[in-house]
């Protein structure tokens, strides 16, 4: 062996203790004393209670990075003296089977992430998947590019409320802006945008937030399983219904030959001379009317009524 | 060192496996895998080169030699394997398959399922995101896809987004992204002899073509128009929201926002825009403006 003689180590006492740690750890079969740790484990000094400490904060530092530490018990010989250790089975990634192939579509997806806060675990988690010593397929050529709305800093922080079921607090603008409380079920990319969905627990119902519309933090709140999720919970059933189950329908005469594309949403009820007659479905009568109002004239409501009213007033006309 | 010391473990502990497999790697290209610095990498392997086992002599240390710019690792010690994939990891993974699931034929999600049902097994975790939308792939997009890779032209017959008229035009895709709830095909069209763009649900149909590429005329640079300038009150939000690739500056004011959207069509952003009636209002220029009033207008004249 020998020093590299160039970039000088800067002291990180603290990072070299806890390497050392997962180390001996890990390669123990037995549950190693706590004494036996502090006295053989390179980077533990001071008196024993900064020992103690040290100890037990480090402990802390590896559980936060997802390392299981087992502690052991019950054998006779330790007295009352936990031991710890950490089985290879729970500290390494086994994922059987993995093809060449799977590890190059994942090698795709890691990649659509482009400086979002979803970034550094993707490519973290590639190179886990990387180190496997499963070579990539070369094959697959990846044609479709991917945009979405950048997700908000938050998005990971949410994931983690949910996982834990702990409940979050944040000021969202709506047609003002009000301070919520919720039971967060399922974060939603729906469309290229971010969604929170979850049970209001001011309004006590199931609401869908728009994740650029909050203003500021996101808090998480209160204790761990301070909810449930229903386990048959369906974020399908919170969408602002579309065409198939929505609950309006509207007559629409079309002139010949005009707004091809809206012809095709809805269902022609018969053929004139100059215009055919469209019956179609929608949910919000807002957004119908932005879709009507682009094709200008070629267009107009015949039923119902009111949703012709809608359109005259949107249009600045006069209701007769 | 302003790094928290566990980022800097978990990366060192995530190193030596990696090097494993990837031995006489350089540190420069280390240094780009792991998004860090050159410096940081060697100060990393400075530091995982004095650590080891209980003992500490030279056979319990991790051994390694990097003096010459590029890394082998000789001993691992008990770091041969990379650490279980993070819950933030996990998830991250889940939701990119999914996206990817989304806009894929049934071959490949069936594959992709497979792969995550794997992934699943790994930790135990709650879903946690979902994603919804985009358009079901058609055998339009197979037909374009394999154009791209073939680098052969298509006719297509496209429904204009600017005049609602169908054409047909011969292309030759290059690329194909979704963004949205729609997918768009760029490429070059030579019957217009310019850089387009195409909406998948806006191709009607679709024919080989025998053409070959010969761009001819090279894309030019188009006059570059004059911006508009709309005022956009807080009830129209979702304007802004929906059409943020067209918006080159947004200033909040009392009741909405001043919006500066760049040179498009303006056709297609009278008809746009007609639809929110006094919640959008044309600032500038004065000729967007009358061709606003003319589309409401012909709206109105139907309902006299």
């Amino acid at each position: 062996m020998f020093r590299p003689l160039y970039a000088i180590p800067m002291a990180d006492n603290k990072t070299e203790r806890l390497i050392n740690l997962t180390l001996a750890l890990l390669a123990t079969k037995r549950y190693l004393k706590k004494s036996e740790i502090l006295r053989t484990v390179q980077g533990y000094d001071g008196n024993a209670d900064s020992m103690d400490r040290m100890f037990e904060r480090d402990k802390d530092d590896l559980r936060a990075l997802g390392i299981e530490i087992q502690v052991g018990d019950l054998d006779p010989f330790f007295e009352d003296e936990p031991g710890y250790r950490i089985s290879r089975s729970s500290y390494s990634l086994e994922i059987p089977n993995l093809t060449p192939r799977e590890v190059a579509y994942l090698s795709v997806a890691a990649n659509f992430w482009k400086d979002s806060v979803l970034t550094p675990a993707a490519q973290s988690g590639i190179r886990k998947l990387k180190s496997l010593g499963i070579p990539a397929a070369m094959d697959l050529a990846s044609t479709i590019e991917y945009r979405f709305e950048n997700p908000k800093a938050a998005l990971l922080g949410i994931t983690e409320a949910i996982d834990e079921l702990r409940q979050l607090e944040f000021e969202y603008q709506g047609s003002e802006v009000t301070k919520r409380k919720l039971a967060p079920y399922r974060v939603l990319l729906w469309n290229g945008y971010w969604y929170l969905v979850g049970l209001d627990l001011v309004k006590n119902e199931i609401r869908m937030f728009k994740l650029s519309r909050v203003i500021g933090e996101i808090k998480t709140v209160g204790k761990k399983n301070s909810f449930n999720i229903p386990a048959d919970f369906d974020v399908k059933t919170v969408l602002p219904s579309t065409e198939p189950d929505a609950r309006n329908l509207a007559q629409v005469s079309i002139k010949k030959g005009e707004a091809i594309t809206l012809r095709s949403n809805g269902r022609r009820l018969s053929e004139g001379e100059s215009t055919d007659l469209y019956e179609f479905r929608y949910d919000l009568s807002s957004s119908f009317l932005r879709a009507l109002a682009w094709y200008g004239d070629s267009v107009e409501i015949i039923e119902p009524v009111q949703l012709r009213n809608e359109i005259i007033a949107l249009v600045g006309g006069e209701i007769r | 060192m302003t790094e928290p010391s566990t980022t800097r473990t978990a990366r060192a502990l995530d190193l030596i496996p990696f090097l494993l497999e990837h031995q006489g790697i350089s540190v420069t290209e280390l240094a780009e895998e792991f998004g860090i610095t050159q410096m940081q990498i060697l100060e990393d392997l400075n530091l995982l080169f004095v650590c080891g086992l209980p003992g500490y002599s030279p056979l319990e240390l991790i051994d390694m030699n990097f003096e010459d710019g590029y890394v082998t690792v000789s001993d691992p010690q008990v770091l041969d394997k990379p650490r279980k994939l993070s819950k933030p990891e996990l998830t991250t993974l889940l939701v990119s398959l999914e996206v990817m699931k989304s806009m894929a034929n049934q071959d490949v999600r069936e594959e992709l399922e497979g792969l995550q049902v794997k992934l699943r097994a790994v930790l135990d975790l709650k879903p946690t995101i979902d994603v919804l939308g985009n358009e079901p792939t058609d055998t339009k997009l197979d037909e374009i896809l394999q154009a791209i890779a073939k680098g052969s032209a298509l006719e297509i017959n496209y429904l204009s987004a600017h005049s609602d008229k169908e054409s047909w035009r011969t292309i030759i895709p290059n690329r194909v992204y979704a963004e949205g709830k729609h997918t768009y095909i760029q490429s070059w069209c030579i019957t217009s002899q310019g850089e387009r763009v195409f909406r998948l649900d806006r191709i009607l149909a679709i024919r080989k073509s025998d053409q070959a590429f010969s761009p001819g005329i090279e894309p030019s640079d188009h006059e570059p128009a004059d911006d508009y300038s709309l005022f956009v009150s807080d009830n129209a939000r979702i304007f802004i929201e929906e059409n943020s690739a067209v918006i080159a500056h947004t200033a909040k004011i009392s009741n909405g926002y001043e919006v500066s959207v760049t040179a498009i069509d303006q056709d297609w952003l009278v008809r746009t825009i007609a639809g929110f009636g006094p919640e959008i209002a044309v600032l500038n220029p004065p000729a967007l403006k009358a061709a606003l009033s003319s589309h409401l207008a012909a709206i109105r004249s139907l309902y006299e």
